[in-house]
């Protein structure tokens, strides 16, 4: 369930950087297999909701490799 | 530095609606009844009120005095608080503040909130960042869910229990906006709202008012009923945190300050009313306010602990957020009303057995980077 301009399901996580700063952001799996607590994360960037004009707005996020 | 003694404060009378979806009445009228019959319940006149804390998130500004005009409350001092879900909660806080600094004996703290003209989950404001990246409320609940998951192997049927429990809870409740037991199968098979959160875990869009009258003791002697006495209480704002993994920290830090004043200890507690907005709350809730050890609130309720007649603290005797309903200023004053029936040996077929201490629990808000704006804990004995 999510606020108009979104697409359902998505993921959302914390992902911990090697020098030990915690970011937010949709996390996003390579074949589609869940991600894991642990699992090796690599940063992307993804269509994170549609304006209100139906045009797409790019965010960061994060994908198994 | 010395600590400030706490007030001597008494809870002389209390009064809600039923908690229910009614977008035809307007919170006024809500108000009114909730007023009226905490009045009732107190046995005192209008004319004894000597100051007036309402608390609200969405309704207009001014809305205690647009409330109590039509009842003839004018003149009194009336202030507004907003502290999100916990809104109710701090009005409470703030009406003991006014009866400790002795700028009143008597003081009529009221919540409204109607929330079924909303659609969908309750957003944030659409230019927050938080809300920009799809992080609504039931997500983040399910962050901390999945969490404690893989930390300690709570599982999904473990919630879902909180939900049972809770639905079982208020089919007993009048005031209750649900009041129809559902099975563990019926919980899990519920849409998906945030994995691992089902519908059935999530609390109802409600509309509803509450009020609670509290004095000193002197006062307490005027009134029909003064027998319930608030022993302790704290108010926190969240800690600057870019983790959502503390915010149930908070929760630790407010009580173990209610615990002190109060000068009582979460084994005392026989019955409570927790911030369950969504049935994983539940469960981090007995950690953190010290029912069990962490790690184990799915065992808590796995074993019946926090059942009405259960072993342990009686959590959410009137269904709690998830089942008698969540109006956003009034949840704190009904949490509060509960406990008082409670107390009082009133609560009919939910009553906890031999209740003496109670404690209410609310969590409010969540600002990007605090771990919440508000958490308050009141701890009552009779």
């Amino acid at each position: 369930m999510a606020p108009p301009g979104f697409e359902v399901p998505y993921r959302l996580g914390w992902v911990d950087l090697d020098d030990g700063v915690r970011v937010f952001g949709r996390v996003l799996s390579a074949d589609g297999a869940d991600p894991m607590v642990g699992d090796r994360m690599a940063l992307t960037t993804t269509v994170i909701r549609s304006n209100d004009e139906g045009g797409p707005i790019q965010g960061h996020a994060f994908t198994t490799s | 530095m010395t600590t400030p003694a706490f007030p001597d404060a008494r809870i002389l009378g209390v009064g809600m609606t039923r908690f229910t979806k009614t977008p035809d009445v307007s919170v006024e009228e809500l108000g009114h009844c909730a007023v009226l019959e905490a009045l009732s319940d107190s046995g005192l006149d209008r004319r004894d009120i000597g100051a007036v804390v309402c608390g609200t998130v969405q309704s207009h500004p001014g809305a205690g005095q647009a409330l109590l005009k039509d009842l003839g409350m004018t003149g009194v001092p009336i202030v507004n608080v907003e502290n999100a879900c916990a809104s109710g909660s701090t009005a409470l806080i703030e009406g003991l503040a006014w009866i400790g600094a002795g700028l009143a004996d008597i003081v009529l703290v009221m919540g409204v909130e109607s929330l079924s003209g909303e659609r969908g989950v309750v957003t944030l404001g659409s230019d927050d960042y938080v809300w920009g990246s799809g992080f609504v409320l039931p997500a983040a609940y399910a962050l901390l869910a999945s969490r404690h998951m893989s930390l300690y192997g709570t599982t999904r049927e473990q919630f879902a229990r909180v939900a049972v429990k809770s639905h079982r809870n208020a089919a007993a409740n009048p005031y209750a906006h649900f009041r129809k037991a559902v099975t563990l199968e019926e919980v899990l098979a519920s849409p998906m709202v945030a994995d691992p959160i089902t519908l059935f875990e999530c609390c109802p869009r409600t509309d509803g008012a509450a009020a609670v009258i509290i004095g000193t003791e002197d006062a307490a002697r005027r009134s029909a009923n003064g027998n319930v006495r608030i022993a302790g209480a704290a108010l926190a704002s969240g800690l600057r945190s870019t983790t959502s993994d503390s915010v149930p920290e908070l929760t630790r830090r407010t009580a173990g300050i209610a615990y002190e004043r109060a000068g009582i200890g979460p084994k005392d507690v026989d019955v409570a009313e927790v911030h369950d907005a969504f049935a994983p709350g539940e469960i981090f809730y007995y950690e953190e306010l010290g029912f069990c050890e962490e790690g184990k609130g799915g065992v808590y309720i796995d074993e019946g602990a926090s059942e009405i007649g259960g072993d342990g603290v009686a959590v959410n005797p009137s269904g709690g957020l998830l089942s008698r309903g969540h109006p956003f200023g009034a949840t704190g004053l009904a949490q509060i009303a509960e406990l008082t029936w409670q107390l009082r040996r009133e609560a009919g077929d939910r009553q906890v057995d031999g209740a003496r201490v109670g404690l209410a629990h609310t969590m409010g808000g969540t600002i990007f980077e605090l771990e919440a704006n508000a958490c308050a804990v009141h701890i009552l004995t009779s």
